[in-house]
């Protein structure tokens, strides 16, 4: 049972840190992602059938 | 029941709450003017980078149902359950790591999944996949309004309003028709590009609020992590810790849920979304790197708070009568009740509002991205092939949106009518099994293997209909003398499956198989 304990203590904590780690990334990054899909989308606007996607790229 | 516990929820919590479910709706009023093409009504232009699609992911598989139905197994079950968590966090981190299956969708520019069944096999075979999809997808879904509504009633004490004349279930009932109605304004009016804002602003409010709720669970009195380790121990002994243990899980309960965490990562409609609306194949791959841990923290988070529950509800005698009336050893009664109850006491004021605005926005994200998904295959799946000829875009985006409405009134009689099991976990994972057992060995077979044919896919699609006895085992067990398990039947869907689909695969062969492969090298 005690490794069961220390398990579970670790694995909290591993996970909790790994995920808020990445939250503080993703909240600035998003942000900035998300102003350029408004510009983006807003390019498109001008071509309404359009339903391709932007030429593949990071 | 009521006063047991003291709720916290204040004036101050309902205008947090309100502002908050007032600007989602603006944003999404707001996001429509940018929704002029099929494209961007469905998976927002396909122009998300990684960042946001994996916010927007994690917005969307992190909905109140899932803290909600992991909080109630793990009252039942402790931290055993919170191994399911394990294996989305491993399947993601595959996907991510590998770029299996994802990279070659995303490749092919897809704008719903049943699309690539038809560049892979035939329309028919995508036809068939996207009915199996809607229909598994919408039952799936049918719980979700009544498990969201029983959170906001509990959490903010609207369960102890009786002197109106309503009593908790009608309060839940009223509660569970408001959401629908405001979800189905706000998804028919935006699309995706609202979906994936909202799912921005979900995931850094809810990333906040369910710190807040984590840290309160360490810090009130009475509770921190040692105590509730302790008192989990001491009253339900080592199954809290570990599914295999004896009185626990079990093996099949294990390996079907390896089994659901893997395909629902890979195939389930709406997250598979992501991959689409991914600015490249590589922005796919990385989306599924980067939610691994967020994978973790929808069922861990909620489990914690479910321990914190319990280990509250065992120091008070009344609480224990009502939640546990055979001992604290035995099978919880309403165990879907003990957490929010709990954390609109552990949580103060102000705090508390900011939790549940994040957990209500969880709600809406989840549902809008859910209901998009499904109509848009129901739009681009199902109607537009039957009718041999493509839908215009204005038509597809009209055809989507009524879909929305309808499935909308479905999930309002469904939430209302069908009773809340003590795991709803099993509920929902035999209802994806219903798709995601077809659907996955016709994916990996159709990317991965030659000889994958159109019989075998769609036989498969039909065998994972099996998966529906699920639904009704309570008859089936009393007319057949056995202990037929939800889990069981979503294991033998997976099994049973693949083996038919491999087999009619090799029996009844494709015969232009040299012409689809260069169809699909194509795009």
């Amino acid at each position: 049972m005690e490794f069961l304990h220390d398990f579970w203590t670790w694995a909290y904590i591993l996970g909790i840190g790994s995920f808020y780690v990445l939250a503080v990334y993703m909240v600035p990054a998003g942000f900035r992602d998300l102003l350029d899909l408004f510009r983006t989308l807003k390019q498109r606007s001008s071509d309404p059938e359009s339903t391709d996607s932007k030429p593949d790229e990071d | 029941m009521d006063g047991m516990f003291t709720n916290n929820f204040s004036t101050v919590d309902w205008v947090i709450v309100a502002c908050y479910l007032s600007l989602s709706i603006a944003i999404g009023i707001l996001a429509n003017r940018y929704t002029r093409s099929v494209s961007a009504y469905m998976v927002g232009g396909a122009a998300a980078g990684t960042s946001l699609n994996t916010a927007s992911y994690v917005g969307t598989y992190l909905g109140l149902v899932t803290v909600m139905y992991a909080a109630q197994d793990a009252f039942s079950n402790g931290f055993a359950y919170v191994t399911v968590g394990f294996f989305g966090l491993f399947a993601a981190g595959f996907i991510g790591s590998t770029g299996f299956c994802v990279r070659k969708l995303r490749e092919m520019k897809l704008l719903t999944l049943p699309e690539y069944f038809e560049r892979r096999f035939s329309r028919r075979t995508r036809i068939v996949a996207a009915s199996v999809c809607v229909l598994a997808g919408v039952l799936n879904m049918g719980l979700f309004p009544k498990m969201g509504a029983t959170f906001i009633t509990y959490a903010t004490g609207l369960n102890s309003y009786t002197d109106l004349g309503l009593d908790p279930e009608t309060i839940v009932n009223l509660i569970t028709s408001a959401l629908i109605v405001l979800v189905l304004i706000y998804t028919v009016l935006g699309g995706m590009v609202s979906v994936v804002i909202t799912d921005y602003m979900q995931f850094v409010v809810l990333s906040v609020g369910m710190g807040f709720g984590v840290y309160c669970c360490l810090d009130y009195p009475g509770l921190g992590w040692s105590t509730m380790i302790e008192t989990l121990a001491e009253h339900r002994g080592e199954r809290m810790f570990n599914p295999l243990a004896p009185g626990g899980y079990g093996w099949v309960w294990v390996i079907f849920n390896i089994f659901i965490f893997f395909f629902a990562t890979l195939a389930w409609a709406p997250e598979a979304t992501r991959t689409l609306t991914a600015r490249s194949p590589s922005v796919a791959r990385k989306t599924f790197l980067f939610v691994a841990p967020a994978n973790f923290i929808r069922i861990g988070i909620p489990a914690l708070w479910a321990v914190a529950a319990f280990t509250l509800v065992s120091q008070h005698e009344e609480l224990r009568a009502y939640f546990f009336p055979d001992g604290l050893d035995a099978a919880p009664s309403n165990p879907g009740q003990a957490m929010p109850l709990a954390l609109g006491a552990i949580v103060p004021s102000g705090l508390l509002g900011i939790l549940v605005a994040g957990l209500m926005a969880a709600f809406m994200s989840t549902h809008d991205s859910y209901l998009l998904c499904w109509s848009s295959v129901i739009a681009r799946d199902i109607v537009s092939p039957l009718r041999n000829r493509r839908l215009e875009g204005r038509q597809e985006i009209f055809v989507t949106r009524v879909s929305v409405v309808v499935i909308g009134l479905f999930l309002l009689v469904w939430g209302i009518w069908y009773p809340l099991d003590e795991s709803v976990w099993n509920y929902m994972a035999v209802t994806g099994s219903v798709y995601l057992s077809g659907a996955g060995v016709a994916l990996i077979g159709g990317i991965y293997w030659k000889r994958a044919s159109e019989a075998g896919a769609i036989a498969a699609f039909f065998a994972g209909l099996v998966a529906i006895a699920g639904l009704f085992l309570d008859p089936i067990n009393e007319l057949s003398g056995l202990d037929i398990t939800q889990p069981l039947v979503g294991l033998f869907s997976f099994c049973f499956c693949a083996i038919v689909f491999v087999t009619v695969s090799l029996l009844v062969p494709d015969q232009d198989v040299r012409q689809k492969q260069e169809r699909i090298a194509e795009g």
